[in-house]
C-alpha cells in the first residue's frame, strides 16, 4: 500500500524550502540549498511529556506553610496532605503566628485575632492550628503554644512533618 | 497515483503549523514550573487531650495513655479495657527513645485490645521529633484519635 501512496512522489518540504528561493552562490559545482526547516515534532513531544509530568505532580491545594531554613521538620510516615489553618511557627524561643512574630504573653490574643480573621472560612480551616517546629525542640517550648491554642478555641492541631515512605 | 485532468497539481500534504502548539506548551511549562510545590509538607492531625467534650457525650472506648519520662522511658497505662491491665514500660535505649520496641509494642497491644484512643503525655525535655515518631506509630497502629497533653 505504501508504494502506491500519494505522498511517495511529493517531497515533504516546508513552504520556503519548496520555493527554493535561497540558494548559495558558491562557485562550486554543487549548489547547496541554504534553507532548512527545523523539525519541531521531536521538541513538541518532549514538551508534551514535560507538561504531563508537571501536571501529574501538580497539587491544586494551596500550601500555606513556608519552610524556614532554621527549622528541620521531623519525618513521619502517616502524614496527610497539609490543609489550611492558622500557622504557628516556633524558631528557638521566637514564636510566629501567620509569619508575624509575637511574644508568648500575647500569643492567646493573637491566636484569637487570627481565628476571627478566618471567620468566613470553613470550620476545619477556622479551628485548625498548624504547628511548625524544629525536630529538636523540647516539649517545654511547645506546650505553651498548645495551651494557648486550646484557650483561643482551636480544637484541631496539625503538626507539620516531612512525609516519608513506609519501609 | 497521479492527478488526472487538472492543470495545477495540488499537493495533498498538509503541513501543520506547530508553532502555536509550541507556544502553548511553553507557556504551560513556565506556569507549571513556577507554581509546582517541590517540597510537599505533610501533617499529623491530632486533638488536644482532656476536657474537649462534656461527660454526657463521652463514650469510653478502650484507650491507652503513653507517658514519656525524662529518661525517654515510655510507660503504657490502659483505660476501659476488658479486664484489668497493669502498666507496661518500654525502656529507653541509651537515653534515646527505643522506637522499634515502641512500635512493636503499640502494634501488638492495638491488635489485642483494639484501642481507639491514645493519649500522649510527654515530659518537658521530650523532643518534638520523638513526639511525632510516637504519634506516627500510634496512627500506624490504626488508632484513630491521638491526643497530646500539654504540661
Amino acid at each position: 500500500m505504501s508504494s502506491q501512496s500519494v505522498l511517495k512522489n511529493h517531497s515533504l518540504r516546508g513552504p520556503i524550502a519548496s520555493q527554493g528561493a535561497i540558494k548559495s552562490k558558491g562557485g562550486g559545482m554543487k549548489k547547496h540549498n541554504m534553507v532548512f526547516s527545523l523539525n519541531l515534532t521531536a521538541l513538541i513531544d518532549a514538551f508534551s511529556i514535560l507538561v504531563i509530568f508537571l501536571l501529574s505532580n501538580y497539587s491544586g491545594d494551596a500550601q500555606n506553610v513556608n519552610l524556614s531554613k532554621h527549622i528541620q521538620l521531623p519525618n513521619a510516615t502517616q502524614t496527610e496532605m497539609m490543609t489550611m489553618g492558622t500557622v504557628v511557627k516556633i524558631e528557638g524561643n521566637r514564636i510566629f503566628v501567620d509569619e508575624k512574630e509575637v511574644k508568648l504573653e500575647n500569643l492567646i490574643g493573637k491566636l484569637i485575632e487570627a481565628k476571627k480573621s478566618k471567620e468566613q472560612d470553613t470550620d476545619d480551616v477556622k479551628n485548625s492550628l498548624i504547628i511548625q517546629a524544629d525536630r529538636q525542640l523540647d516539649f517545654a517550648l511547645l506546650s505553651p503554644v498548645i495551651r494557648a491554642g486550646g484557650s483561643a478555641g482551636f480544637n484541631q492541631y496539625k503538626f507539620a512533618a516531612m512525609p516519608q515512605t513506609k519501609k | 497515483m497521479g492527478f488526472v485532468g487538472g492543470q495545477n497539481k495540488k499537493s495533498l500534504d498538509v503541513e501543520l503549523n506547530l508553532l502555536p502548539v509550541f507556544d502553548v506548551l511553553s507557556v504551560c511549562i513556565c506556569f507549571l514550573l513556577m507554581t509546582v510545590v517541590w517540597i510537599q509538607v505533610g501533617q499529623i492531625k491530632t486533638s488536644q487531650a482532656l476536657g474537649g467534650q462534656s461527660q454526657a457525650e463521652t463514650k469510653n472506648p478502650p484507650s491507652v495513655w503513653l507517658t514519656v519520662d525524662e529518661k525517654s522511658n515510655v510507660v503504657f497505662s490502659f483505660k476501659h479495657t476488658k479486664g484489668k491491665m497493669g502498666d507496661q514500660t518500654v525502656s529507653a535505649n541509651n537515653g534515646q527513645l527505643n522506637l522499634s520496641s515502641l512500635q512493636n509494642r503499640i502494634k501488638s497491644l492495638s491488635e489485642q485490645h483494639g484501642f481507639e484512643i491514645a493519649l500522649l503525655m510527654p515530659s518537658s525535655n521530650t523532643s518534638y521529633d520523638s513526639i511525632i515518631q510516637i504519634m506516627d506509630s500510634l496512627k500506624g497502629a490504626n488508632i484513630k484519635d491521638v491526643g497530646l497533653s500539654p504540661l
